[in-house]
């Protein structure tokens, strides 16, 4: 009958045979000079060892000697790092962040500190990440610099910033960046990442942006060339940004004698017209209710 | 010829190495099985009463000693190196682990290599009337070389007799007196790339080749008594994938042979016949193999055991008439090839036709009947003689190989390398001309 517990069956290791390693280890421990060497001298020198270890100025004596040796080898000139290369920057970023790394070389590779020098690069505002590797006896220096995405003005300063509203460098004047929007107000830099949406929405009404107005800390108003200004809603201001694109592509609205476009309230789109054109709206509006009564 | 002499030489060279450092290891790579002893060699033969001089094997001690079944060798070659490789670290790991010490030299055994023999002779005419041992070099260089064949190393170069003048049959002419010296030098050739190979797969094994010894000859050593090789006797070695035949005339072997057939041979046949596996087959054979039929054969059933997995209705049995049905014809193949190969050497011309059989393929019952039968002489089944110390169980028929390696090892016979060049490399000669024209002059 067949067992119905099943047990392991004894391991048979059929044509067995040593591995070459196990063989050659085998072979060397029958070799009498490698046996004496294990059983007798390893032991004799494992213990004179521990005994010359109790006596302090043997033990000092050995780590001075580890510590010179290790240094000997550590400051040998294969390892020196003496040069150093700084790629992917504009000239200026380059010398700025050479001239901070220049001043920990020439040292050993042991003894560089890549992640404190990766710091010191990053520090720079201009610098969004780098890369630090030595070879060859040089450091080489990957930088990859933050792309400025608006003019940003703050009281009397211009400042350049990135789209998540990092500081990027100062700029002089306006005209030096005439591709960068315009942000204008307190707290515009950290809502950079919604104006930028706002300016992607603009479309067809680009050409007349000319800033963007940070209001109260929440919501963004965009002036355009003819001084119009769009206000936009807090939240959802680019698909507002949108409506009054389309409004003037339909309408030549900004073409009009209008001064507000107020969005504020997605449901109700409001204008402000200057004016001569609100007395002739209220005038055209009095002559169509008379005309009503009229009839 | 002269590299045959160097490489030889250098072999030799390795062995006296070995038997100085104390320790030598034999391995008999054969088909069915792989063996190996560590030899430890002393100086001094043992001594006591009625202890006489034992040919020198009272120096060789059997202190590891391993047997493996063989794989990666067919009909008597390496086959598969890696596989043969592995079988031969077995062997040679379990027996150093036996013997707890390390061996780097090794003499192995060659039983395929279809090894061919040839009687040389050649004849010197002595300058100053004293046989020196010079003179035995040179009579040895001045046999003429037979063709060889492409690529067909001299595996032996045994210098069998000397005459001087009119007397035959001298041992050793050293020091005789007398004016032509003839010998006669039995050689045996093998195949190269089986030498190769054999000299590979030890390399591979981090062992040094400290020599090549014929199978055949080497189960002849341990076979034989000392009266069959003084008179005459053929030995034959039965092993798995060769049989191997050595003929001895006054204690030298004068021919060898090998035939590529042996007992894997029969296990395949039974396997074929009966329709089972191979291992089941080698094991019916082993138990109950047998030559001769009797009436009690047919009523003695054997289980085959099947093997396929159906263990319900594969119970096959056959009877052991119908094995030896089987049995007998190979062996009787085998029989009549060795008897060809006796007859092509002249063995009816012996003074005395003894045959030894050894090896497994002797043990089955009733071989030395059917062998006398075909080999129409007196037939026994020889066991190797003891080495020291070697195991029982590695001491039957089937280990005369091995046992016959650690004879050699003990005592080798002289080779025709082993006497100094005569004068055959450059510098020697001018050396001894200028040592003569000093003499002559001053």
């Amino acid at each position: 009958m067949r067992p119905l517990i099943r047990r392991a069956a004894p391991a048979v290791r059929r044509d067995y045979a040593p591995s070459r390693l196990a063989y050659r280890a085998q072979r060397l421990w029958l070799t009498p000079l490698v046996r004496r060497a294990a059983l007798r001298w390893a032991p004799a020198a494992a213990l004179a060892a521990l005994v010359g270890w109790g006596v302090a100025a043997n033990r000092e004596a050995a780590l001075a000697w580890a510590a010179e040796t290790r240094h000997a080898f550590e400051t040998r000139p294969e390892f020196i790092v003496s040069g150093l290369t700084v790629t992917g920057a504009s000239a200026d970023t380059a010398s700025a962040v050479a001239e901070v790394l220049g001043g920990a070389l020439p040292a050993s590779s042991f003894h560089l500190d890549l992640p404190a020098l990766r710091e010191a690069a990053t520090a720079f505002d201009a610098v969004a990440d780098a890369e630090l590797s030595v070879s060859g006896g040089r450091l080489r220096v990957a930088l990859s610099e933050r792309v400025p995405a608006f003019v940003w003005r703050t009281g009397e300063r211009l400042v350049l910033i990135d789209p998540e509203g990092r500081r990027v460098a100062d700029a002089d004047r306006r005209a030096d960046h005439p591709g960068l929007p315009l942000l204008v107000g307190q707290g515009a830099s950290s809502a950079a990442s919604s104006a930028l949406d706002v300016v992607h929405a603009a479309g067809p009404l680009l050409p007349e942006l000319r800033a963007l107005v940070r209001v109260g800390h929440r919501r963004w108003d965009a002036v355009l060339s003819g001084g119009q200004r769009v206000m936009l809603p807090p939240a959802g201001p680019a698909a507002a940004m949108e409506v009054a694109a389309r409004l003037h592509a339909r309408e030549r609205l900004f073409e009009r004698a209008v001064t507000h476009l107020d969005l504020r309230d997605p449901a109700r789109p409001l204008i402000r017209l200057l004016e001569p054109a609100r007395a002739q709206v209220a005038a055209a509006r009095a002559l169509t209710l008379a005309a009503g009564d009229r009839e | 010829m002269s590299d045959i002499y160097a490489r030889q030489r250098q072999m030799r060279a390795v062995r006296r190495a070995a038997l100085q450092r104390g320790y030598v290891a034999i391995l008999d790579v054969g088909s069915s099985k792989i063996g190996c002893f560590v030899l430890r060699v002393d100086d001094a033969e043992p001594v006591g009463a009625g202890v006489g001089r034992m040919a020198g094997h009272g120096r060789v001690r059997v202190i590891g000693a391993a047997a493996t079944r063989s794989r990666g060798v067919r009909l008597g070659e390496i086959a598969g190196m890696t596989e043969a490789e592995r079988a031969i670290r077995t062997v040679v790991q379990s027996a150093q682990k036996m013997a707890g010490v390390r061996v780097d030299h090794v003499i192995a055994s060659l039983s395929g290599g279809a090894p061919r023999s040839y009687g040389l002779s050649g004849e010197h005419v002595i300058e100053d009337g004293t046989v020196e041992e010079g003179d035995v070099a040179a009579v040895l260089s001045a046999c003429e070389m037979p063709p060889l064949g492409e690529d067909r190393p001299v595996l032996h170069a045994h210098p069998v007799n000397f005459a001087l003048d009119h007397r035959s049959g001298l041992a050793d002419p050293r020091g005789q007196v007398g004016r032509r010296l003839t010998c006669d030098l039995h050689l045996v050739s093998a195949e190269g790339a089986a030498l190769r190979n054999l000299a590979s797969v030890v390399k591979r094994c981090d062992l040094e080749l400290a020599g090549v010894v014929s199978a055949g000859y080497a189960a002849g050593l341990a076979a034989l008594v000392e009266d069959e090789k003084e008179l005459g006797a053929a030995c034959v070695d039965m092993g798995g994938g060769a049989t191997g035949i050595s003929v001895f005339l006054r204690k030298h072997m004068i021919h060898a042979d090998s035939i590529p057939l042996g007992g894997r041979h029969v296990t395949r046949d039974i396997s074929q016949g009966l329709q089972i596996a191979e291992e089941r087959a080698e094991r019916i054979k082993c138990l109950q193999g047998g030559l001769q039929a009797t009436g009690k054969d047919d009523r003695e059933p054997i289980a085959l055991g099947g093997g396929t997995g159906d263990w319900d209705r594969d119970s096959r049995q056959a009877t052991r008439a119908e094995l030896i049905g089987i049995v007998r014809p190979r062996v009787e193949e085998i029989l009549e090839e060795v008897r060809a190969a006796l007859d092509a050497a002249g063995f009816d011309h012996l003074p005395n036709q003894q045959v030894v059989l050894t090896g497994g393929g002797s043990e089955i019952p009733g071989m030395t009947t059917l062998a006398a039968r075909v080999l129409g002489t007196q037939v026994r089944q020889g066991r190797p003689m003891r080495v020291r110390g070697a195991p029982e169980t590695l001491s039957g028929p089937s280990f005369a190989a091995l046992t016959g390696l650690g004879l050699f090892a003990a005592e080798p016979q002289d080779e025709w390398w082993d006497f100094e060049a005569a004068a055959t490399t450059f510098p020697a000669r001018s050396l001894r001309r200028a040592i003569q024209w000093m003499r002559s002059n001053w």
